[in-house]
């Protein structure tokens, strides 16, 4: 499979390289289940597209831990191309796109294969809702999304899996919603909304009987203490966990990925997979993760307000509509 | 200025607003601004300015090195990542077969050519303007790709000295790094040659690739997992690139204008080009020039702002890499 647009590698073939130990990320990540990590959205970092946004999920402690980075941009609305059939409402695509070095193992190919057409097929699903597409006639919306850095779980092969569900494409679909959406805000599109997206996962609660089958983790030795207690008590106690990530370790029983709009309290899209099923004291266990994730994803939804503020503040400082306060503290602003 | 009118005005003057006025006519555009005492160009910057750039290194954690490069609105980020290719027989039951003189003693760069051992791509089609969609490079793109590559090539900035791997016990050469470097735009406005080229020197120098030796009873290549073995490229020198596009406002007006760093606006209007790239100590390593006839005076002039350019990069380069990256 050559491909002569673009400078290809040794016709030999290459391999990753293969470690003597297998020192791929350990979980370094202490947080509590419920904590959701801190999120990094800026608006308009593309200046030629009419409306973008970066996000970035930093880490705090080691740097060399993987995190989530993708930035959106957004064009449109434009006229469809004339080759295109009539449209009383405005198109909405949404392109998704993993950087080659963007992925542990294995570089990343050039053309989209599988995986980034199911995710951009769902971003577009999560958004189109939220856009009035009515207002906009004959018009494409195009949105891109490109993935520079992911924390894994992909459930690519060579990808160190230790069985559980694999969150890292719910991640990256969670990011892109609220970055694409932010970056719709940011381009001056009529919403209904804005669309955050929220992942949510159950793990079973460490109970020294239970965890067998999956013995060769001793990482989080410190919580298996606490978490041995609660075994004694119930034997099969399952745990919500919000915002999971790959590197935490976690073996995920089932996992949830939402986009939310919370103006409204409705749902764009919902995603779970693995093995749900009733627990013995009758709460729903699907109910319980998608609540999760919608309290995940309205946290994020925070994050977006205050970014596409921050844009919309200063678009309207530069058109004279608003003034800072003379001797203003901290962002005071008066609407004339 | 911006409401000029092509004509002598009568009683009532068509005007537009300065956007419509660029939108319409271009080029009339861009010389009203030029002629303007003291010439400036649309951006509000001289002629001879360029735009301030910054970089960040080593953001990326898949990649064995990157950097990210932002010269007013055009931004790229570039990751480089190693690979191995391995000599041995058998690898995927494919018989490679040596070719003559390859007992370590080949010239220096020659390897990287032959076998291919840097793989320079540039990626547009992620929506960093308004006119590239996902999909095959364009030509634009590819025109740039074959034009880094080369001159990543004939800058013989890496020695293949550091992408080889030995046996321990022959020093023979059993495998080499393929060093995948992949510049991603996320924006673009104008001029990405310089910028993409920036980034790469940039992602090099930061590369750090884990060591490496042949396992002979594998019959493999192994790394060595700790950090602290980790191997930083034999990078050689450095080398930036600076941009140029001329408008010839015609002998009355004030002759020709080099334009440093053009934008997207002006690389549109411009058809002249000049690409100089400097080398240190004020050593110039490519030229090219293209699109119209000028003097030699021209490319003179180029010259001296590649080389300025080229301490304004530097000085870059040793804050954010420091001189250990030397």
């Amino acid at each position: 499979m050559t491909d002569r647009r673009r400078i290809n590698g040794p016709a030999e073939g290459t391999t990753p390289p293969v470690f003597l130990t297998s020192s791929t990320h350990k979980p370094v990540i202490k947080r509590s289940p419920t904590t959701l990590r801190k999120i990094f959205l800026k608006t308009s970092l593309t200046p030629p597209a009419t409306g973008s946004a970066f996000l970035e999920l930093p880490t705090p402690s080691n740097p060399s831990t993987p995190t989530l980075k993708l930035t959106a941009s957004v064009y449109g609305p434009r006229p469809l191309p004339s080759s295109t059939t009539f449209s009383p409402d405005a198109r909405l695509t949404a392109e998704l796109k993993f950087s080659p070095f963007s992925t542990p193992g294995h570089r990343r190919g050039y053309i989209r294969d599988g995986v980034e057409r199911d995710l951009s097929a769902q971003l577009s699903i999560a958004l189109e809702k939220s856009v009035d597409v009515g207002k906009y006639p004959k018009s494409a919306i195009d949105v891109f999304v490109s993935v520079l850095d992911c924390e894994g779980g992909l459930g690519d092969a060579g990808d160190g899996n230790d069985g559980g569900v694999e969150v890292g494409l719910m991640g990256v679909v969670a990011g892109a919603i609220s970055c694409a959406s932010a970056a719709i805000a940011d381009a001056g599109i009529e919403c209904f909304d804005l669309v955050a997206g929220g992942v949510a996962g159950l793990i079973r609660e460490r109970g020294g009987v239970v965890e067998e089958d999956h013995v060769g983790e001793g990482m989080e030795a410190g919580e298996d203490i606490s978490g041995a207690r609660h075994g004694e008590k119930k034997n099969r106690g399952i745990a919500l966990v919000l915002d999971p990530s790959p590197t935490d370790g976690y073996i995920i029983l089932a996992a949830a990925a939402v986009g939310y709009m919370a103006a409204r309290d409705e749902l764009t899209l919902v995603w779970t997979k693995g093995s749900m099923g009733r627990e013995g004291d009758g709460t729903d266990e699907v109910e319980r993760l998608v609540d999760g994730a919608i309290a995940a994803a309205t946290s994020v939804r925070l994050v977006i307000n205050e970014a596409v503020k921050e844009r919309l503040l200063l678009g309207l400082k530069e058109i004279g509509l608003i003034k800072e306060k003379a001797g203003g503290n901290d962002g005071d602003i008066v609407m004339e | 200025m911006t409401t000029a009118p092509p004509l002598p005005p009568p009683s009532n003057p068509l005007s537009f607003p300065p956007a419509t006025f660029q939108k319409l006519a271009p080029k009339t555009f861009l010389e009203r601004h030029l002629q303007s005492t003291p010439a400036t160009r649309p951006s509000g910057r001289n002629p001879d300015t360029f735009r301030t750039p910054s970089l960040h290194t080593n953001s990326l954690s898949h990649a064995h090195g990157s950097a990210v490069v932002r010269t007013g609105d055009t931004a790229v980020v570039c990751g480089v990542r190693g690979e191995i290719l391995s000599l041995a027989t058998g690898v995927g039951s494919r018989v490679v077969v040596l070719r003559s003189g390859e007992d370590g003693k080949e010239e220096e760069g020659d390897g990287i050519r032959e076998r291919g051992l840097v793989v320079t791509n540039l990626e547009m089609g992620t929506g960093c303007t308004r006119d590239y969609h996902p999909g095959p490079p364009t030509d634009f793109a590819q025109a740039i790709t074959a034009r880094l590559h080369r001159l990543l090539l004939a800058s013989k900035l890496i020695s293949s000295q550091s992408l080889r791997i030995l046996d321990p016990n022959t020093e023979k050469i059993k495998a080499y790094w393929v060093l995948y470097i992949d510049v991603v735009v996320i924006s673009l406005d104008g001029n990405v040659l310089d910028v993409a080229w920036a980034s790469i020197l940039a992602a090099l120098r930061s590369t750090r690739l884990p060591q490496a030796y042949w396992d002979q009873d594998a019959e493999s290549v192994v790394c060595y997992p700790e950090v602290s073995r980790y191997k930083s490229l034999d990078i050689k020198g450095l080398a930036f690139i600076a941009s140029f596009a001329v408008i010839d406002l015609g002998a009355e007006k004030g002759g020709k204008v080099i334009l440093s760093d053009p934008d997207e606006f002006e690389e549109g209007v411009c058809e002249e080009r000049v690409m100089v790239c400097a080398l240190g100590g004020g050593k110039v390593g490519w030229i090219e020039k293209g699109g119209g006839v000028g003097q030699v005076a021209e490319v003179v002039e180029c010259v001296h702002r590649a080389t300025e350019r080229f301490k304004v990069w530097e000085q870059l380069f040793v804050e954010v890499l420091g001189s250990s990256g030397r």
